[in-house]
């Protein structure tokens, strides 16, 4: 092999090194938080949504409710499924947990902004809180998840197949 | 410059996940279950044997109809379309026009059993078949509310759904079978797309048929250096199923069965294979030395094919 020729590898592998790594830094820079929760299949069913009785555990008891509420169901509807109850049906999570790992970017974005906002809405009526102990708080409240719509972004960001993937 | 680009190019195509392998798709069609049809009254009896009367069931039960449509809306939203069992039932309509006509030429009757009529009413790949009952306890009302998926030539239920409703003090019944099938789509949907990633990973499960013509001049002990006609059709099934899975069905002198052959859903151009063009591709070397027969691969859907060795 010529000394060009080797020369031009060493190259190209160093750019592919350096590509490799300056992504690897972007995405351990970008977190989001999701709170601890659980999710419980809440009355009937409505066509494209999921009504779930979302419960989450914060320290405070009146900052970020709406959005660690909304968070928690959209994060649980793809990735925890949703327990069912009498005549309320338990529901498959929307994509595998390895999912979330293998596409860090479209996650940070989803959660890591607002996005997940335009996938869940808080009934406000339904919001209740209680101490459990010192500093936390369970909080929990009925939650409508646009599953459909959900769905529909996943697939469209290669995240879930589709039927029409599959013929 | 060139020769970095090219690499890198190169790399590039290693990198990118290779395009996913398409399937040829089934026809799916949702049917009332059996034992909905014997309980709500709509069979028909011919030969000593009862058979589910669609058409009848179609027309008089509107509860009937509003889930089937509403089953055809939530798999077309997913995407992926049902073949209605009405319009079935009209273009079957038709074809027996068609039949009496061409009987009336050629003076020949053509005979169909019931069961026959009711296989070609649903002459879909995958049927779902489809069966609920109300529940009542005291004033309150239920719905218990089954849908099966099942592969019409394994027989085999490769999806379902069952469960029962909350009970309910005011929700009239058509309210409550909606609730039942919106409630139980996205895990039945997520469960039929589970049994077609398998599908393709693993193959498709078939049926093949073998059977010898009257001017074959062999049959299946007949020997060819050393091995039974029955092994090498058998050896040729095996290394072309995925993975050489498949099972034997009982056989006879005259025909020799397949069942649950995984054959692959696409060839080695990515295009998609039915058990038709598979059976042909088992069955190419036996034209040739020292086999030198002739066949006739007759298509029975996805999913069955039927070989008839010693015909063209």
């Amino acid at each position: 092999m010529k000394n060009t020729d080797l020369r031009e590898i060493i190259i190209l592998l160093l750019c592919c090194f350096l590509c490799a790594n300056v992504c690897g830094a972007k995405d351990k820079e970008e977190g989001y938080f999701i709170p601890r929760h659980d999710l419980t299949a809440e009355g009937t069913a409505t066509e494209g949504n999921y009504t779930v009785e979302a419960v989450i555990y914060q320290q405070k008891p009146d900052k970020g409710i709406d959005s660690a509420l909304r968070k928690a169901a959209v994060y649980g509807t793809i990735f925890k499924g949703i327990t069912g109850k009498t005549g309320a049906p338990s529901q498959r999570p929307l994509a595998p947990a390895s999912a979330e790992a293998a596409h860090p970017e479209f996650f940070s974005r989803l959660f890591g902004e607002d996005e997940y906002r335009r996938y869940a809405d808080v009934i406000g009526s339904s919001l209740r809180v209680e101490k459990v102990e010192k500093r936390l708080y369970r909080i929990r409240a009925v939650v409508v998840v646009h599953k459909d719509s959900l769905r529909r972004l996943l697939e469209e960001n290669g995240i879930l197949e589709s039927f029409n993937d599959l013929f | 410059m060139k020769r970095i680009i090219l690499l890198l190019l190169a790399s590039l195509a290693v990198w990118l996940p290779s395009a996913a392998q398409k399937m040829m798709k089934p026809s799916v069609m949702v049917v009332p279950g059996d034992a909905w049809c014997a309980s709500a009254g709509y069979t028909l009896k011919s030969g000593g044997e009862t058979y589910p009367d669609y058409g009848r069931a179609l027309v008089s039960d509107r509860d009937l109809n509003n889930v089937i449509s509403k089953i055809n809306i939530l798999m077309a939203d997913r995407g992926f379309p049902l073949e209605n069992l009405e319009t079935a039932l009209k273009n079957m309509k038709t074809e027996d026009l068609e039949r009496r006509l061409y009987t009336d030429r050629s003076g020949n009757a053509i005979a169909e059993s019931p069961l026959d009529m009711v296989y070609r009413a649903a002459a879909a790949d995958i049927v779902l078949q489809l069966s609920w009952n109300v529940n009542k306890t005291g004033p309150k009302n239920s719905i218990t509310f089954n849908l099966q998926a099942l592969d019409s030539y394994t027989a085999k239920q490769v999806a379902g759904v069952e469960g029962t409703g909350a009970p309910s003090f005011s929700a009239d019944i058509p309210t409550l079978l909606e609730e039942a099938v919106v409630s139980r789509m996205e895990v039945f949907c997520d469960r039929l797309m589970d049994y077609f990633s398998d599908a393709r990973a693993n193959g498709r499960e078939i049926s093949i048929d073998v059977l010898l013509g009257k001017d074959v001049g062999a049959d299946f002990n007949t020997e060819f250096d050393d091995y039974e006609l029955a092994e090498v059709i058998t050896r040729q099934v095996a290394r072309n199923a995925v993975g050489h899975s498949f099972g034997k069905a009982p056989s006879t002198d005259t025909m020799l069965r397949f069942k649950s052959v995984r054959m692959p859903v696409a060839d080695e151009d990515g295009m998609p294979v039915d058990a038709y063009s598979f059976a042909r591709r088992i069955m190419r070397p036996l034209r040739k030395e020292p086999y030198n027969f002739n066949y006739k691969v007759i298509s029975k859907g996805l999913g069955k094919a039927v070989v008839v060795l010693g015909e063209e």
